[in-house]
């Protein structure tokens, strides 16, 4: 009957009748079960320090982990970097999520944590520190949902010159991103590879005008994505799309380093 | 030939060209000269040893790897292994590990390349729960340490 329903006598203390003190008594229990917690989690890895796994040292680990980037990811391009393919499952960290002496091998691999894709600020902010000082490729893809400015975005700027890739996929209009670029200090010199996507005509570029020559003097390959027909993509009217390819001397022009351009 | 001495005590006597793939052994060579002494693996079992010259044996006659290149300069992190190498790490998961670090303790670059390419692959598509089960691994995280890795993976996970 409700109100009269009382736990089994097996839930109760043999010692709750001398109690007084209830939420100290609380306090107390919830501290042993940490402590047990605690104990279990040592006990779990001591039982792991046996297992055929256990016997590849953190160095082959690190030579491992950064194997699964690939799975996400097209064929490094440049220094052992990597760019973002399709799937944004982040997969290769889940290795970080196995086990503590996984986890610690890979908090301590710059590599997994240097292709940063920033959709939640709290993943880039924690991939941008776990990545140390090692070069970063960036994939940025906004959506409706998002706000402008957007803070996964924003956390990329004191990071600029480490920055060797990125890639940004517009779904909308995003002025905050122009904004971004156009404060990122001048030059840029280790960006080599940008790649702008839009996903419908009229969203106009995130890059204020006059970018590769002011910013990304050392850009090689530059891919322009999706953009249609009509799409402005800002980039000074050199490289306004509203054919088939930006003419390339002008490109160059802009860009002195530039190798490789792409548009469709 | 080569003497070497595994850790059982076990003697094998080895081709020059087959077994200069290690390029431990190579150095070791090298630099002590012709001797009729055994070379002592410490590090490595008979029946590891023996998986390690078949995969030698097999590539006896390719070109050795150049030893100055950096392998973190290559960057090369492509998981395709060649069909051979593909039937040749069909083993179970103790004689895996025990091939990758007796490659690695010998310092056969192409062997430790294909045995770490093959564990990354195992792991394919697995959620952290899959790869535990996989390689038998406890979740040794306590409560609170969880509670921190899904923070750092609802991201992730939600897609």
């Amino acid at each position: 009957m409700k109100g009269t329903v009382s736990p089994p006598a097996s839930y109760s203390s043999p010692m709750l009748d001398s109690v007084s003190d209830f939420p100290g008594y609380r306090r107390k229990l919830a501290h042993r079960i940490q402590d047990l917690e605690r104990e279990l989690a040592m006990l779990r890895s001591c039982q792991n320090a046996v297992i055929p796994a256990y016997r590849l040292p953190a160095k082959i680990l690190s030579e491992i982990f950064p194997y699964n980037l690939a799975m996400d990811f097209e064929h490094p391009f440049d220094q052992g970097l990597y760019v973002y393919k399709k799937s944004r499952s982040m997969s290769w960290l889940r290795v970080a999520s196995v086990c503590r002496y996984w986890r610690e091998v890979a908090l301590a691999c710059p590599t997994l944590w240097s292709s940063i894709v920033m959709e939640h600020p709290y993943t880039t902010q924690t991939m941008l520190a776990r990545s140390k000082t090692s070069s970063i490729s960036a994939y940025y893809q906004n959506s409706s949902g998002q706000s402008d400015p957007d803070p996964a975005f924003e956390a990329l700027s004191p990071h600029i010159g480490r920055l060797h890739s990125l890639q940004i996929f517009l779904r909308r209009e995003c002025p905050s991103i122009r904004a971004a670029v156009e404060a990122w200090p001048s030059p840029t010199p280790t960006l080599t590879r940008l790649e702008l996507g839009v996903s419908k005509p009229g969203i106009t570029s995130p890059l204020p005008e006059g970018i590769l020559s002011r910013v990304l003097p050392s850009v090689q390959r530059l891919s322009i994505l999706g953009s249609g027909r009509s799409c402005h993509l800002g980039l000074g009217s050199r490289i306004y799309i509203s054919e088939a390819a930006a003419p390339a001397k002008t490109q160059r022009r802009d860009a002195p380093l530039l190798e490789n351009s792409t548009t469709s | 030939m080569v003497l070497l001495l595994t850790s059982d005590n076990e003697m094998f006597s080895v081709a020059e060209d087959v077994i200069k793939r290690s390029a431990y052994i190579k150095n070791m060579l090298e630099d002590v000269g012709e001797s009729d002494l055994p070379i002592p693996l410490p590090n490595v079992e008979s029946n590891v040893l023996v998986k390690i010259l078949e995969y030698c044996e097999h590539y006896r006659g390719e070109p050795l790897p150049a030893s100055d290149v950096d392998p973190a300069e290559i960057g090369d992190r492509s998981l395709d292994i060649a069909d051979w190498d593909q039937k040749y790490m069909a083993v179970d998961q103790e004689m895996l590990f025990e091939i990758i670090l007796a490659a690695n303790y010998l310092d056969i670059k192409s062997l430790l390349d294909v045995g770490c390419k093959t564990v990354a692959k195992m792991m394919k598509g697995k959620s952290s729960e899959e790869i535990r089960t996989l390689f038998n691994i406890a979740n040794d995280f306590t409560p609170e340490e969880e509670a921190q890795i899904r923070k750092e993976n609802a991201w992730a996970e939600c897609r």
